[in-house]
């Protein structure tokens, strides 16, 4: 009779852990494990982050077995939307950050990302030859726009015309906006060029595209279809990797996010909006430039006008630009320490 | 570097006040600078047009024959035309350069200022970037905040409005909103069928008739006639008012002619501008629709809102660099009274700048005394937007010694700016004054400027700041 009931008892437990574990497993819509690219090794304490429309959140960190587990509907306090984009981060010192793009689905779904050691960040060899190649045929820099991975039938263009238009829209303002600046000198013409390659997701590989061109930045973005109560729009995300050009900061990522519908790709205003934030953030990395120059010069003078500027920005960069304000704070953070009172 | 030359000029136009020329680009060729008579000339260059929309020209059209009207009473006052043949040249140098291609196409006609922009058609709607460059050494020649006073001041009592490449907003509107207008006829107008020279005439209406417009061809505008159906006649032989004119306050009456007596009050809004006419003794007068009614009413009660507010803004600059400041301050209000203004915080500064200093310039310093505090309150937005800028310290510093006349509310702007640049040669020379001021009592125009010359924390505030600014160079 005793054995019957501890049986049952033991059934019942087994009962509940199996029901929590269900609950627990059907909330976490991305799962996985983060390894070194170098050996194949789980990677501990990778900091992983995520993005759902616009907002960034910090997603918590990698075991000790480099395993993570993500359920965006309670980190972002939001009703599930399954085919919805999501992007996760992942993140470590000495290693190139990762995103992913993702979608969410009906049922979880399980990553494994692959950290590249930045020590091992190289290009092919023949990719290097038609980076070079590029440079050698005329492309200005110290901008680099890689063709955004836009779904054909959503532009009104031809790809390469709606290309080159983003491309030439992009060039203007930022061009304009930082020679309207009299903050930076930028020690000769800031162009944006176009690399004729296949659009790429992948963030590493736009560090590395940035850091073998000496690139300031590397642009590009990506879009994906998706029905709203019958109408077509597009989901887009726009990114811009700033190279870094002061030791103590590392690359960072820029990302902007626009639902519109499928026919305004082309349209100014998304173009305006796009290039008003990149003309910002790049004189964003122009200021780098700046403090790393006036900080080997020791101009305590230059540094301030630096921090004016970058606190100035950080006032007027309005709602919706939270990573851009972080990376101001950054800067911010390493200009208070130089700055002596 | 490829230089931007004149080609040929081709146009002058009949009112000797309304100076305006066309030229042409061509890079390698020698320079024919135009309007060399007018003392002050700006150029406005073709509009990119990446998306093939046909309205760069078009837009660059109505800007220059828009600022024209604008400076019509501004003696000495010309706008250029920059074209390119086959419209290539000077368009992919702008591409490639902006700023700096539209600061050469200004150089190369000794022009102050050039504007230019780019147009893009999108689900029937046009939107327009436009862009002003501003030739450096104007801007230190002309565009500055200087004190004048009896006895005189000294010339080290001003600052430097400091910003010469402006980036305006973007501008979205409608082909047919910015085309829709009355062109008034000049002397030899013709009315032709089609837009070409040899095309037939329909009929040559009477000088000062305004026709209304409908279209924009290659340079012809597109007209109706009452009772003969549309027709095209060249801009060269037409003049053209602005769109609209903004009556503020109860004091603007209709007239039933040009320059004619004063009849009933025109409530305060904005009135489609049906023609325009200059009478002697009175002036310029629009012709304004109120109510189903035309009447006219003087320019100087009115302010006319032209169809981008770049033309407000080259207009204001006009005026401001030919002394007419009050004029100025106008169309600088004008210009922020316009949607989206905010947009680029260095551009937006400088316009507050303007403001700010066209209403301390060009006034006996001690008069101010009396003035309230908007002009500081310009200085202080300008600060507020590029308070990295040592420039915007030193102009609200001499507005300050001009309208409170207190060394001691001055002295922090002149501190901040020799923080943020040791070397700034305006803060320095304005210190030094001061401290001339402190301990000599001259020059004696300014020691009777200020009040508290002999306190002695200013004294010694001012002392400090003297023996940085006499420090060595950093």
């Amino acid at each position: 009779m005793r054995a019957q009931a501890d049986r049952l008892r033991a059934l019942a437990l087994l009962a509940l852990v199996a029901a929590l574990g269900t609950s627990a497993f059907a909330q976490t819509d991305f799962f996985g494990r983060v390894v070194s690219g170098a050996d194949g090794a789980p990677v501990a304490a990778v900091k992983v982050a995520a993005e759902l429309r616009g907002v960034n959140r910090d997603a918590g960190a990698t075991d000790a077995e480099g395993r993570f587990r993500i359920d965006p509907s309670s980190l972002f306090g939001v009703q599930r939307r399954i085919g919805e984009p999501f992007m996760l981060f992942f993140s470590k010192s000495g290693f190139l950050t990762v995103s992913r793009q993702l979608q969410i689905g009906a049922t979880p779904t399980e990553i494994r990302a692959t950290l590249t050691p930045e020590s091992e960040a190289v290009l092919e060899p023949a990719e290097r030859e038609r980076l070079d190649r590029l440079v050698r045929g005329g492309a200005r820099g110290p901008l680099f726009l890689v063709p955004y991975d836009l779904p054909a039938e959503a532009a009104n263009l031809s790809a390469a015309a709606s290309t080159e238009r983003l491309r030439a829209n992009l060039e203007r303002a930022i061009v304009t906006h930082v020679q309207s600046n009299s903050l930076i000198s930028t020690g000769g013409a800031v162009g944006l060029s176009l690399l004729p390659l296949d659009a790429v997701k992948d963030v590493a590989r736009l560090k590395s595209y940035g850091a073998h061109l000496k690139a300031l930045a590397v642009i590009t973005g990506f879009g994906a279809l998706e029905d709203s109560g019958g109408r077509k729009q597009i989901v887009m995300s726009s990114t811009y990797v700033v190279v870094p050009t002061v030791a103590s900061i590392d690359s960072f990522v820029i990302y902007v996010d626009d639902t519109l519908p499928a026919d305004q790709l082309a349209s100014p205003r998304l173009q305006e909006r796009l290039s008003k934030l990149w003309g910002r953030t790049t004189v964003l990395a122009l200021g780098m430039n700046e403090f790393r120059d006036a900080r080997a010069a020791g101009d305590q003078a230059r540094l301030r006008r630096v921090r004016e500027y970058l606190r100035a920005e950080r006032a007027g960069a309005g709602p919706g630009n939270d990573q851009f304000v972080t990376q101001l704070n950054r800067l911010i953070a390493l200009l208070d320490r130089e700055i002596r009172p | 570097m490829r230089v931007l030359v004149a080609l040929f000029a081709t146009l002058a136009l009949a009112t000797p006040t309304m100076a305006g020329e066309i030229v042409g680009f061509q890079p390698g060729k020698p320079a024919a600078p135009v309007l060399q008579q007018t003392k002050l000339r700006a150029v406005i260059a073709d509009f990119l047009d990446p998306g093939g929309s046909g309205m760069g020209n078009a837009i660059s059209l109505i800007i220059w024959r828009e600022v024209l009207t604008a400076i019509a009473d501004q003696a000495g006052a010309g706008v250029i035309l920059a074209k390119a043949p086959g419209n290539r040249p000077l368009v992919d140098l702008l591409q490639e350069r902006y700023h700096e291609a539209a600061l050469d196409a200004a150089r190369s006609q000794a022009a102050r200022m050039a504007v230019w922009g780019s147009v893009e058609e999108h689900d029937g709607r046009l939107f327009v970037s436009t862009y002003l460059s501003i030739i450096p050494d104007a801007r230190s020649a002309e565009l500055m905040l200087r004190l004048e006073g009896q006895p005189p001041l000294g010339a080290d009592v001003a600052a430097e409005i400091p910003h010469s490449r402006l980036n305006l907003p973007l501008v979205e509107t409608k082909r047919q909103s910015l085309l829709q207008r009355s062109v008034v006829m000049r002397n030899g107008a013709v009315i032709r069928k089609r837009p070409d020279s040899r095309a037939a005439e329909v009929t040559r209406p009477a000088v000062g008739s305004a026709l209304e417009v409908s279209d924009l061809v290659d340079g012809w505008f597109k007209v109706d006639v009452p009772n003969l159906g549309p027709g095209y006649v060249h801009h060269s032989v037409v003049d053209v008012p602005p769109q609209l004119v903004d009556v503020r306050g109860a004091t603007t009456r209709l007239s039933s002619a040009p320059g004619g007596r004063a009849g009933s009050p025109v409530p305060p809004g904005s009135y489609r501008v049906v023609n325009m006419r200059y009478a002697g003794g009175s002036g310029l007068s629009y012709e304004i629709a109120v109510s189903g009614a035309r009447g006219w009413v003087l320019a100087t009660a009115v302010r006319p809102r032209f169809s981008l507010p770049v033309v407000h803004l080259v207009a204001g600059l006009y005026r401001y660099q030919l002394g007419r400041y009050a004029e100025a301050r106008g169309e600088f209000e004008q210009y922020l009274a316009s949607p989206g203004v905010d947009t680029d915080n260095a551009s937006l500064a400088m316009v507050y700048q303007l403001l700010g200093a066209s209403q301390v310039v060009g006034k006996d310093a001690l008069s101010l005394r009396s003035a309230s505090a908007p002009p500081i309150e310009a200085f202080t937005r300008a600060i507020e937007l590029t308070p990295y800028d040592p420039a915007a310290y030193n102009l609200r510093a001499v507005a300050v010694l001009a309208l409170r006349g207190r060394l001691g509310e001055m002295l922090p702007d002149l501190a901040k700016a020799t923080d943020l640049d040791p070397d700034n040669p305006r803060a320095r020379s304005l210190i030094t004054l001061l401290n001339r001021v402190t301990t000599t009592g001259e020059p004696s125009g300014l020691r009777r400027l200020v009040a508290d010359a002999n306190d002695r924390q200013v004294r010694d505030e001012v002392a400090r700041l003297a023996r940085r600014a006499d420090g060595p160079s950093q």
